[in-house]
């Protein structure tokens, strides 16, 4: 029973596909079924199946509100079509900024500032401590120098004593003796200079004996 | 078939995937009710299928730009979309359609001023053979839908669901037959 189904089904199948063909190339439903008159109760039932299918797909229209909202929607939507993406690298080929390019760049700059504006401020104040700190040592450092500067000079003069070479010549041999009592006039300025640092020393550490006050503590 | 030769779908895709919107637009006008109707009735939910025709579009112009004009056509490449959304929201939502096949009422717009019994007869109509359609295998559906509803020719449905145009006669013969026996045995109660 089943199979005489299924052979009366592939029958049917294969005349509605030769019937279905004349309808493509353009006959009208009438002259097929003159076509296959053993077959026209079930090619005409088809007929109107397919009659009423094509009825409902043409009476189903979707609203003009629903088509008008999707568009909208749809128009919202930003793509990147080729144009505009082709737009955009040319931009980034010429070195013009970008939105995007912009945004990054402040967004770096921002950060950088984060770290340094406060490393500013610090270095700022630690300058005026240092400056603040120098003024208060300053009259201290410039009695040191003076009195180095004293022996700096004594010292370039001792370097500079050059005894001249014996030549059997009287006025050489008197000049060599102005010269070497020159010499002893400037080594005893220096001892006096000498006694003037010792002094200065002495007095010096006198004075932070007097102002040390070990109960301070 | 539907496809509207004298605005050239092929010459407008060109132009969309251009950027142009114009273009895009008479697109849209000419593939959204196709495009609905094959999304109705695969889902056979009115508030489904608006979702999904949705999507449709937005996915076609989000990926105009990849576009290949060389082989495949606008309305193609419009319908595989749709079918490839479709797929997807089963798979993600498995109750698209109802399990009996009748739940949901065939909604249609109505014709000019039915009357009352001309609607209820319509309507009854209308639900048998869309209970019949849900009874078909999910290619034959496809095919009838496409074939006869949305009227394409087999060249045109073969890219969209990967068959031959032989394969599709096949399946639209054997779908056809399913149908007037379904619709048969319904008549005969």
């Amino acid at each position: 029973m089943n199979e005489n189904n299924q052979n009366q089904n592939q029958k049917v199948e294969a005349v509605l596909s030769e019937a279905l063909g004349h309808l493509e190339s353009g006959k009208t439903p009438a002259e097929v079924l003159i076509l296959y008159p053993e077959h026209a109760t079930i090619l005409q039932e088809v007929f109107s199946t397919l009659n009423f299918l094509k009825k409902e797909g043409e009476s189903l229209v979707p609203s003009k509100e629903f088509f008008n909202k999707t568009i909208y929607n749809v128009s919202l939507e930003d793509t990147v079509t080729e144009a505009q993406d082709s737009r955009y690298i040319r931009k980034e080929v010429e070195g013009r900024p970008s939105e995007v390019n912009i945004i990054t760049k402040t967004h770096e700059i921002m950060s950088k500032l984060k770290i340094i504006i406060p490393v500013g401020i610090v270095a700022v104040l630690a300058l005026m401590f240092v400056r603040s700190d120098v003024r208060t040592n300053l009259p201290t450092l410039s009695n040191g120098n003076e009195e180095q500067k004293n022996l700096q000079t004594t010292s370039d003069t001792e370097s500079q004593i050059n005894l001249p070479a014996a030549t059997g010549d009287v006025d050489d041999a008197v000049d060599a003796l102005f010269l070497a009592s020159s010499n002893e006039a400037s080594l005893l300025n220096d001892e006096t200079n000498d006694a003037a640092y010792l002094t200065a020393d002495s007095q010096a550490i006198s004075d932070f004996g007097q102002s040390y006050d070990a109960n301070s503590f | 078939m539907a496809e509207d030769r004298d605005a050239n779908p092929k010459e407008l895709m060109k132009l969309a995937k251009s950027g142009d919107n114009q273009a895009f637009g008479k697109l849209y006008e000419l593939y959204f009710t196709p495009v609905f109707k094959y999304v109705y009735f695969r889902v056979k939910d009115s508030a489904d299928a608006e979702d999904i025709t949705q999507t449709v579009f937005l996915k076609v112009f989000r990926s105009i730009s990849n576009f290949k004009d060389q082989n495949v056509a606008p309305l193609s490449y419009f319908f595989t979309i749709a079918r490839n959304t479709i797929i997807d929201g089963w798979r993600t939502k498995k109750e698209f359609t109802v399990a009996n096949g009748e739940a949901n009422v065939f909604e249609q717009i109505p014709d000019t001023d039915p009357s009352p019994l001309q609607t209820a007869e319509k309507n009854e109509t209308g639900k048998i053979m869309q209970a019949a359609i849900q009874k078909l295998t999910d290619d034959q559906k496809e095919v009838i839908i496409l074939k006869f509803i949305n009227g394409l020719s087999n060249k045109e449905i073969s890219p969209i669901v990967g068959k031959s145009e032989e394969a599709i006669r096949q399946i639209q013969c054997r779908a056809l037959v399913s149908l007037r026996n379904i619709l048969k045995s319904h008549n005969d109660i």
